[in-house]
């Protein structure tokens, strides 16, 4: 009978071939998945969750329920219906991003960890986000719009 | 030679608005308003993100209800295809309305192809204009963890059918778990099912699940939802009420 020791020998022999994930769990490391267009790092349980709390509706193959700016699309027109500037903004879009696998410190987690679309169902959260960084982006045009609609 | 007419756009929709006719958005597009000719329309659409509702209207006539989208930056015919059998008359006003009530602005991608049915200025009364298609999409509904028999059609403008129609409906769920039952008024028409787990907006043909019902004109049509699961299912589904005759 292989005692618990040999069992724990062999597991870090085979797990080693998949990038010392052993020797990354000692020292401390956490997994995670990384979009490849945020940067953002989502949970270890992103792909067991994926349908359910995570990804809804982005279709069966995991991918990145990350927002990022449509640049290309105009902001929507300034018109007497608009209340607030903050409606004006270039679009959202689902990024759809691959994500990578990687093994990071929790510091490192906590640095750039995403607002959950289950957290934040109608943007309230991200929107500011996203139209703060439209404001600092020299393709973004709502600076003008801006100073336009505090014109009016 | 009669030649259609195909209009697209992307547009954005700004956070908590609405655009009452999108078409009339961009200035290229406001001469096609109006149907030129008496035609066959055809509607895709995807939306950047979740978030909007589009409806489509002709004339007074609604063929696309309130409706979800694909999440997605390209239109992909035929799975984005809406509704693909419409026939305004010419002069009808075309009206794609969008709401956005989420906090963040979204775009819109659309295409609406009017194909000809007969030359500009032919007599109405000479062409036989085919019966129209409604169509209402919704998804994603979150159905709570031990919910039974939650109600999907509940207040919706066609929970009745308007006339005498053959009903289609197309679904996909978030996650496995979910099952559903088809009525219309008191005949149970599909007995609890599983629900496939795509988790996307329905493709039509891929998430046809229920298809061939004849429903009476004002009969009720109930879709019923069970989650027997220790989680949360978000749904997603489309009806389509093929009219059987002319309106």
């Amino acid at each position: 009978m292989i005692s618990e020791q040999d069992m724990l020998e062999v597991l870090a022999t085979v797990t080693d071939k998949f990038g010392g994930f052993m020797d990354k769990w000692k020292a401390g490391l956490v997994m995670a998945f990384r979009c490849s267009a945020s940067g953002l790092f989502y949970p270890a349980d992103y792909l067991k969750g994926y349908g359910s709390i995570y990804g809804i509706g982005l279709g069966p193959v995991a991918c990145s329920e990350s927002l990022q700016s449509d640049y290309t699309t105009p902001p929507a027109e300034i018109t007497n219906l608009t209340r607030s500037i903050s409606q004006i903004m270039h679009p959202l879009e689902s990024s759809r991003a691959q994500l990578d696998h990687v093994m990071i410190s929790p510091a490192e987690m906590k640095s750039a960890t995403p607002v959950l679309v289950v957290d934040d169902p109608f943007y309230d959260l991200r929107a500011p986000i996203l139209r703060a960084k439209q404001l600092k982006n020299p393709a973004g045009r709502i600076k003008v719009l801006q100073s336009k609609f505090e014109n009016l | 030679m009669l030649q259609p007419v195909i209009l697209e756009d992307s547009i954005t929709i700004g956070a908590n608005s609405v655009n009452d006719n999108v078409i009339v958005s961009n200035p290229s597009l406001r001469r096609y308003l109006r149907s030129p000719f008496a035609s066959r329309g055809r509607l895709v659409a995807v939306q950047s993100a979740t978030g909007l509702r589009i409806s489509l209207d002709y004339g007074a006539k609604n063929v696309v209800d309130n409706s979800d989208l694909r999440v997605g930056s390209d239109l992909q015919e035929p799975l984005d295809v809406l509704n693909a059998s419409w026939f305004p008359a010419e002069g009808d006003q075309l009206v794609l309305r969008a709401s956005n009530t989420t906090g963040g602005a979204l775009s819109l991608r659309y295409r609406i192809v009017l194909e000809p049915l007969a030359e500009a200025g032919t007599d109405p009364s000479t062409i036989a204009f085919p019966p129209d298609t409604r169509v209402t999409q919704r998804g994603p509904v979150s159905i709570a963890s031990l919910a039974v028999d939650v109600q999907q059609f509940s207040g919706i403008r066609y929970e009745r059918a308007p006339n005498n129609s053959i009903l289609r409906i197309l679904m996909s769920g978030s996650v496995t778990g979910l099952t559903r039952q088809l009525f219309v008024d008191m005949e149970s028409i599909s007995p609890p099912s599983a629900v496939v787990p795509t988790n996307r907006v329905p493709q039509d043909p891929f998430d046809s699940t229920i298809s061939g019902v004849e429903v009476e004109k004002d009969r009720q049509m109930e879709l019923s939802l069970t989650n027997p699961t220790g989680g949360a299912i978000n749904v997603f589904w489309r009806m389509i009420l093929e009219e059987l005759e002319r309106t």
